[in-house]
């Protein structure tokens, strides 16, 4: 059956109703784009930088152990998972470094870092008490770096905090 | 459109129900399958529940004191066990009014409110989650969208006038197409991210992201110590050399990880394909072919990343698959539009290649091999729904195979329909 071809006028008309159908659907996204870009982290709305800046400089993560070094399941004992060791240590260096106007987290004095460190651990000792699921009395805070090189991946290990 | 039951009586209930339905617009039935199964998705997010006592950085509503001085209440009351089942309970009511489609300009705000508080003292602890950001945006969205409609009735019943068909009862294409427009937005503001944080060079530099696939490993296996994560090796007991921090930790590197470092080219591709899919996400809210397409695509990327980075987005995945993939919506349209109704050899081809693939799927479940992944990948977007509960395997894998045929017949006609109508002959005298 061929294809009916609609008078000029209909044609007009649907053209319109489509265009301000689109129209108002690509302003709201569009609103919705600047509004989540300007507010940033301020649930619910959200700037969504995960992973937002790939690069050759290695990544770091966080882990807890005893005082042995044996490592400890995070999200059995907190009820967190373990990236949020990282996310609440970043908030802690983020803040400092804005009130302090320090950029770079790596030029943060090392002892400022370790106290921040610290408070973190102290929170998710804290936690992990008042859920019912203590950790171990003596607790330590590692970092682990993953290095990607010419010849693979390269893993480091520093300890953060203890207490 | 009149009300269900004036409709049903002046047309009967098949057209009463299915009317409404095509390319651009849902009608009454395909709403309520959407509003149904979307609350469930709203159900299973509210049911992860965060008892923080205290805010200590506070976001959002919650970095407001001075409202909450004038309430006299704050966000933390919800950590209280006793009154988060109310919360829920209240919850359970506002969201069957939702799926019933009745005093949408209350039920829905309430729900939008409910949402937003919980996670926001949930990412009130200085580690912001993003699995729930997009839940809670449509719902929000879905308040404006109701209290404009409202209005606009409201307005023509002042002027004694019927309201446009845009705004009339039984119209739900409103809600459907604005939750999309927000679903899709928040994949672009991801990439509008990724452009400004990485100064333009994501692309450039994406085949790096395989360090992190190395990262969410080790967190995962730091999270319970699951040896699954770190390939089932047990980690060392004791120092291994006389350097404790350097063995002891050290587990072996997945291996998606290792070949995506060692072909970054191909990691361009494969990352380039999901960051312009992210961008092209808005493009859905074009028609139902565009929104099925952009919502296979976004459903596999969700499926990509949980199987590369052990990363998942479940209530994301899932209001994409509710919203853009439809499969309910196709299978309305089928119904009511004889164009739309595939013939029986697409409806045989379809059933046949869904079996296959699902016969395929279930054979190499156990194994780790990219072909059992892609097989898993295939069922993702039918999988939606009963991945929420726990049914029996006949149940369930009923449910894969009747939404799996569906979606290969409308992905079928969808391409059928692209392709430009021919002209008839000329008809001899």
């Amino acid at each position: 059956m061929p294809f009916p071809i609609p008078a000029p006028s209909a044609c007009g008309a649907r053209l319109w109703a489509g265009g301000a159908r689109y129209l108002a659907l690509a302003a709201f996204m569009g609103g919705a784009i600047l509004l989540c870009l300007k507010t940033g982290e301020h649930y619910p709305f959200s700037h969504f930088p995960m992973y937002g800046n790939p690069g050759p400089r290695p990544v770091d993560y966080y882990f807890l152990t005893d005082a042995a070094g044996q490592p400890l399941p995070v999200l059995e004992l907190t009820g967190d998972t373990a990236p949020k060791l990282k996310k609440r240590l970043n908030t802690e260096l983020n803040e400092w470094g804005f009130a302090h106007n320090v950029r770079m987290k790596s030029r943060i004095p090392s002892d400022v870092r370790a106290r921040l460190a610290k408070e973190v651990l102290d929170g998710f000792v804290a936690q992990s008490r008042q859920r019912g699921t203590p950790l171990p009395d003596q607790v330590q805070l590692w970092r682990g770096e993953i290095h990607l090189g010419a010849d693979g991946y390269h893993e480091t290990f520093f300890q953060e905090a203890a207490n | 459109m009149k009300s269900l039951f004036q409709d049903a009586r002046l047309h009967g209930w098949r057209a009463a129900l299915l009317n409404g339905t095509d390319l651009r617009h849902v009608g009454r039935l395909e709403g309520f399958a959407l509003r149904l199964l979307f609350a469930i998705v709203v159900w299973r997010s509210l049911e992860f529940y965060p008892a923080y006592p205290s805010l200590p950085k506070p976001v959002g509503l919650a970095a407001w004191p001075a409202l909450w001085q004038t309430l006299g209440w704050d966000l933390t009351r919800l950590a209280d066990p006793a009154v988060w089942s109310q919360c829920l309970l209240a919850a359970r009511l506002l969201l069957t009014c939702y799926v019933l489609g009745v005093a949408l300009p209350v039920a829905l705000p309430l729900l939008a409110l409910l949402h937003i508080a919980i996670r926001t003292l949930n990412n009130s602890q200085g580690a912001a989650h993003h699995g729930f950001q997009m839940v809670s945006l449509a719902l929000l969205t879905q308040t404006l969208v109701v209290w404009f409609l409202a209005a606009r009735r409201s307005l023509a019943r002042a002027r004694s006038q019927p309201p446009p068909p845009w705004a009339a009862p039984g119209n739900w294409t409103w809600l459907w197409l604005y939750t999309i427009a927000i679903a899709a937005a928040t994949y672009v503001v991801s990439v509008c991210s990724k452009w400004d944080e990485s100064s333009g060079q994501w692309l450039k530099n994406s085949p790096y992201v395989a360090t992190e696939i190395v990262k969410t490993h080790r967190q995962n296996f730091y999270n319970n110590l699951d040896p699954a994560f770190i390939q089932g090796v047990p980690p060392a007991t004791a120092p291994a050399t006389s350097d404790p921090a350097t063995n002891r930790y050290r587990h072996p590197i997945p291996p998606s990880a290792d070949w995506l470092s060692r072909h970054p080219d191909l990691a361009r591709v494969m990352f380039g394909a999901g960051f312009f899919l992210e961008l092209l996400a808005c493009l859905a809210v074009l028609d139902r072919r565009a929104a099925l397409a952009i919502g296979l695509g976004l459903v596999t990327l969700h499926g990509s990343i949980e199987w590369l980075m052990e990363l998942s987005f479940p209530f994301n995945e899932r209001t994409v698959g509710v919203f853009f993939v439809n499969a309910v919506g196709w299978l309305i349209l089928m119904l009511r539009d004889p164009a739309w109704w595939p013939s029986r050899r697409l409806w045989a081809g379809s059933f046949l290649a869904a079996s296959a693939l699902l016969a395929a799927h279930l054979a190499t479940a156990r194994g780790d091999t990219p072909l059992a992944h892609f097989l898993d990948l295939c069922q993702h977007p039918a999988a939606v729904v009963p991945e929420l509960f726990a049914w029996p395997a006949a149940l369930k894998w009923s449910w894969v195979l009747l939404t799996q045929t569906v979606l290969l017949a409308a992905l079928a006609l969808s391409v059928a329909s692209l392709r430009p109508q021919r002209p008839a002959p000329p008809t001899l005298p």
